[in-house]
């Protein structure tokens, strides 16, 4: 294909014929010769059509937020020589190289290979697709080029980045009958001592507890507190009005982050776990048990992007009709909305225990404008604000003010594992 | 080396600006002159524009400007030596190429910028592609001077119409082999 140098030089030759024509000067007419000549030798250089192979490899078709993927590309040339063969691997832009590059010249022999490595890192969770490969070979004279795309694409899937949780509790209030790792406050199977009885038939031997037994003179068994699992249910407030802060530190992706903590963190002490996402539509994940379970929320969570205009309200309503009535409901939002706290108390007054984990998005955009005086003060009256908001707050739910620069775990280290009195 | 290019494009465009400012600067006319310095300024402003934010279609108005002050004053107002003005043409061609090649490699010379086998292969390749570049200017320079004696003959048509229309029949040709065949790129690799 012809470049629009080849178009210009044509026109530019075409005007200075015009001219010697009409003003019979042949000194014009010659002015046409470096054109032509130039043309000519673009001609003889012109490259030739592109046969080349692509194959890539990836280290890792899935991968952590900010953990590195090596990728390589091999070209084989099936046709003649190119001389000068530009190579972009298309990347979506959250994919950032960070060793090597995907863009670059060579020259390919006949039936040579060559390999384009280099090392990606995914800055945002979701799903990427590494290519197509675009290839181009110009003419050193920019007169003519041949351009090939090779559609060959690898799928990288960039999982949101979890917190380390390991110090934190975070259990459901109330517990189910099966069998997990919360301490339910009743006697039953467990490994915690609970309390003595007298001993009665049918009792296990190994349960009877001797020292006592020897010194009132009589059996006694001992009781445990049984160990039962609960379910939750996390609900990520990623509404547009709830965006603020640029990617990928905004406070969507600082919930979806906290989101998938705590899900991981929940069904890890073999609880079941659900998850409501609040955006353009109503996402949710049915409470599940299980790594299986893990591997859906965080499905779903790779897909969130900021969106909507729904009331928290909406969310309400479908936990009520479809989610189990007794899970722990823990409220991921910046708290943005005003008609947050109505909503609130409005779960707490039909019986459900609401955790609020709220990522400041005061402290996102303080992060965002750095040391200025205006902002300073701004920043002041807004974290009154905030703080008088989750005051009222705190007489319905237990609320987790997370300042985004510290670990999420410190945040949740305040959280009480028990219910509230009512 | 992409700042090089960068600024070897704006070099170029300033210096190319001197023989059209010398061949303004002849004209008798104050208005003349002061319009012609003015058009001048104002396509040595779009070359530069041109050259920093490797737009290389923003380089034509430039071309057209230098190349219609020069070509045309030296060849009937002031007579310069033929040999000059093709030397002017080529550096013309010159200019567009280097543009071209400013923004065709600019991106990829970005994204090298560490030293490793891929680097080192688009700095290799990019330098060569300089070289022909500079080695088919010269080729084509000394070609037309070569050639330039078929061209000191004096003879051909002399009614304007007959010139007209073989004119417009060479242009029609050009034009025709312009369009042929495929079409003009519309995308720059590496930018997204």
């Amino acid at each position: 294909m012809k470049t629009s140098m080849v178009a210009a030089l044509l026109t530019a030759a075409a005007a200075l014929v015009t001219v010697a024509f009409l003003a019979r000067s042949w000194r014009a007419l010659a002015l046409v010769v470096p054109i032509l000549l130039y043309l000519g030798i673009g001609a003889m250089l012109a490259p030739q059509p592109l046969r080349i192979e692509a194959t890539r490899t990836i280290s890792r078709d899935r991968a952590a937020v900010g953990q590195p993927v090596d990728v390589r590309l091999r070209l084989t040339n099936r046709g003649p020589r190119v001389a000068s063969l530009e190579v972009l691997d298309d990347l979506p832009e959250p994919l950032e190289v960070t060793k090597g590059a995907s863009h670059g010249f060579l020259t390919l022999a006949p039936r040579a290979s060559v390999d384009l490595a280099y090392t990606v890192v995914p800055r945002i969770k979701g799903e990427y697709a590494i290519g197509p490969v675009v290839l181009r070979a110009a003419d050193p004279l920019g007169l003519r080029y041949e351009e090939s795309r090779l559609e060959v694409e690898d799928r990288l899937v960039a999982v949101p980045r979890m917190e380390d949780l390991r110090r934190v509790r975070i259990v459901p209030r109330r517990v189910r009958s099966p069998m997990g790792s919360v301490r339910s406050r009743q006697v039953g199977p467990g490994l915690e001592f609970f309390s003595i009885r007298d001993y009665v038939p049918g009792d296990e031997t190994r349960h009877v507890n001797w020292k006592a037994s020897a010194r009132l003179d009589r059996l006694f068994t001992n009781e445990y507190e049984a160990e039962r699992s609960g379910d939750a249910v996390i609900i990520l407030d990623a509404r547009s009005e709830s965006e603020v802060g640029p990617l990928p530190r905004s406070t969507v992706e600082l919930g979806v982050t906290a989101a998938v903590s705590m899900a991981a963190k929940i069904l890890d002490a073999r609880n079941r776990c659900g998850l409501i996402v609040q955006r353009a539509l109503l996402d949710w994940v049915y409470p599940g048990y299980g790594r299986r379970q893990l591997y859906r929320i965080v499905d779903a969570l790779l897909r969130v992007r900021p969106g909507g205009e729904w009331s928290l309200e909406h969310v309400a309503w479908v936990f009520a009709r479809f989610f189990p009535p007794d899970a722990q409901l823990i409220i991921v939002s910046p708290l943005l909305d005003r008609k947050a706290v109505d909503v609130i108390a409005g779960l707490r007054s039909h019986g459900l225990d609401v955790l609020v984990v709220s990522p400041s998005p005061i402290e996102v955009e303080r992060a965002m404008y750095g040391d200025d005086p205006l902002a300073a003060l701004a920043y002041r009256v807004l974290l009154m604000e905030r703080d008088a908001l989750i005051q009222s707050l705190r007489g319905y739910a237990d609320v987790v003010d997370w300042n985004p620069e510290r670990p999420l775990a410190v945040a949740l280290q305040g959280v009480r594992p028990y219910p509230r009195r009512r | 080396m992409d700042r090089m290019l960068r600024f070897s494009s704006v070099a170029a465009v300033v210096i190319l600006g001197v023989p059209p400012w010398i061949e303004v600067d002849a004209i008798a006319h104050p208005t003349q002159r002061a319009f012609a310095s003015l058009i001048l300024l104002v396509a040595a402003a779009a070359g530069v524009w041109a050259a920093v934010r490797l737009q290389p279609l923003g380089a034509r108005i430039t071309t057209l400007a230098y190349g219609a002050s020069t070509l045309g004053l030296g060849l009937f107002a002031t007579n310069r030596p033929i040999e000059h003005l093709l030397a002017y043409v080529v550096a013309l061609i010159g200019i567009n190429v280097l543009l071209y090649h400013s923004r065709a490699f600019g991106p990829a010379l970005a994204s090298a910028s560490r030293d490793d086998a891929t680097a080192r292969r688009t700095r290799a390749v990019i330098l060569r592609s300089l070289m022909i570049s500079g080695g088919a200017l010269v080729l084509t320079y000394g070609g037309s001077l070569l050639l330039l004696p078929a061209f000191s003959l004096e003879f051909g048509v002399r009614d304007p119409i007959t010139a007209l229309l073989l004119a417009a029949a060479l242009i029609l040709s050009l034009l025709f082999l312009a369009l042929q065949p495929g079409g003009l790129p519309t995308r720059r690799l590496g930018v997204r």
